[in-house]
């Protein structure tokens, strides 16, 4: 591996972020090239510098200020702030770069392009408010309670009615079947046995006494 | 139980911890908000500022990017730890505002030209006279202004304490561009601060 191919790794060596063999790699071509173990060095030194640095903290009070906007934010109860940068997640690499700010020489202002700030680009629309578990548990409630009920109501609607009753004689002779004999079970219902020509069928009905006529 | 594991352990717990918060945010629980906030606002912040250069902007920054978190978050699946989405998120919002900012800036010297259109061009320290006049802190502010944008995200994302895969899918690239960006936003601040860290 040359020097130019070891750059890849040397930043990641520094920071112990190689797998053993690649380490393993870094660290023999360092032992032998003084340029490369050079540049390692100042990988971590300027690691080493760039965590030291301190950076300036923030009043509490500060803290509090946007705790609040946000809280307002999330609790619907003001406008939606306007935000000067886009909701993006996506990659860096995979988003298209915002046009830079033209450069512009004296006396050309007329012919530039003017810049559109982004805030204008942000959109507007009022976010839906969340809401609390509460709300959907009461409405989920409320839904299923209006189910029930077009349940039972449409059941009943649709109730059969009873219908004609039925001739035993009309089904043997309309099915071309000979009726073996008939049991009430039950007040309402009586069984019907019945046969094919060739006694290779049997049937069995259920129907209303009534229709025994 | 040696200091590594104990990390892992705690990283552990803090992710599983902030996946709790989120699931209550997304059901509108302001606490968690709350809570969400005051474990991350520190670490937002810093990114931002280093990004940004400047306290004020970057306090915007993680404002706005905490409102970007509360908007998305029904979009959050939670495939990769909340903090490594958060860092995202403030990244691209502080990349943003430095456009924004560059823009508000080119228009507010539009108008300081057309008012005094024959002033003469203000006098320019040199590099030397800046970093003199400046600790190193500031003088490292400057320098990263001069690091590539992509560069310097790998690199402060680095700094905050997110490993190499989580700078990785921070930022949607693979580890090995990590690495070279890294390597490469060093090489350039080695480069820019030559005369203070030697």
């Amino acid at each position: 591996m040359d020097c130019d191919e070891l750059k890849a790794l040397l930043a990641a060596c520094a920071d112990g972020e190689l797998a053993p063999m690649e380490r393993e790699t870094v660290q023999s071509h360092v032992a032998e090239c003084g340029r490369c173990r050079q540049d390692l060095e100042n990988q971590r030194r300027v690691q080493h510098v760039l965590d030291a640095v301190e950076i300036p903290p923030v009043e509490s009070g500060r803290w509090n200020a946007v705790a609040k906007v946000l809280r307002r934010e999330l609790e619907g109860k003001v406008a939606p702030v306007e935000l000067k940068t886009r909701p993006r997640v996506e990659g860096l690499d995979e988003s298209p770069a915002e046009p830079a700010a033209p450069e512009r020489e004296p006396g050309s202002e007329a012919a530039a392009p003017r810049p559109v700030p982004a805030v204008l680009t942000m959109p507007r629309g009022r976010p839906r408010p969340r809401r609390p578990r509460a709300w959907w548990v009461a409405h989920a409630v409320g839904a299923l309670a209006a189910a029930a009920i077009l349940v039972v109501g449409l059941s009943t609607f649709f109730a059969p009615a009873g219908g004609p009753p039925i001739e035993p004689a009309s089904i043997a002779r309309r099915a071309d079947v000979e009726i073996h004999g008939i049991d009430v079970v039950d007040p309402d219902y009586s069984v019907i046995y019945s046969a094919g020509d060739a006694n290779d069928v049997a049937v069995i009905w259920v129907v209303p006494t009534a229709s025994q006529g | 139980m040696g200091e590594a594991e104990t990390q892992t352990r705690e990283s552990g717990e803090a992710a599983e911890r902030d996946a709790d918060l989120v699931r209550r945010l997304k059901d509108g629980d302001a606490r968690a908000l709350d809570e969400l906030f005051r474990r991350h606002r520190d670490a937002a912040y810093r990114v931002a500022y280093r990004l940004l250069g400047n306290a004020e902007d970057a306090l915007d920054c993680v404002q706005e990017a905490f409102i970007h978190v509360m908007r998305g978050i029904d979009a959050f699946r939670g495939q990769a730890a909340f903090r490594t989405w958060l860092y995202r998120v403030v990244t691209h919002a502080a990349l943003d505002y430095r456009r924004y900012r560059a823009v508000r800036k080119t228009a507010s010297l539009d108008t300081e030209e057309a008012r005094e259109p024959a002033a003469a061009p203000a006098r320019q320290p040199t590099p030397d006279q800046e970093v003199a006049a400046r600790d190193l802190g500031a003088a490292i502010d400057k320098a990263l202004e001069n690091v590539s944008e992509k560069n310097r995200a790998a690199l402060i994302l680095y700094t905050e304490g997110l490993s190499y895969k989580e700078v990785a899918e921070a930022l949607g690239i693979s580890v090995g561009t990590v690495m070279s960006r890294i390597y490469n936003a060093r090489a350039r601040l080695r480069e820019l601060l030559a005369s203070e860290i030697g």
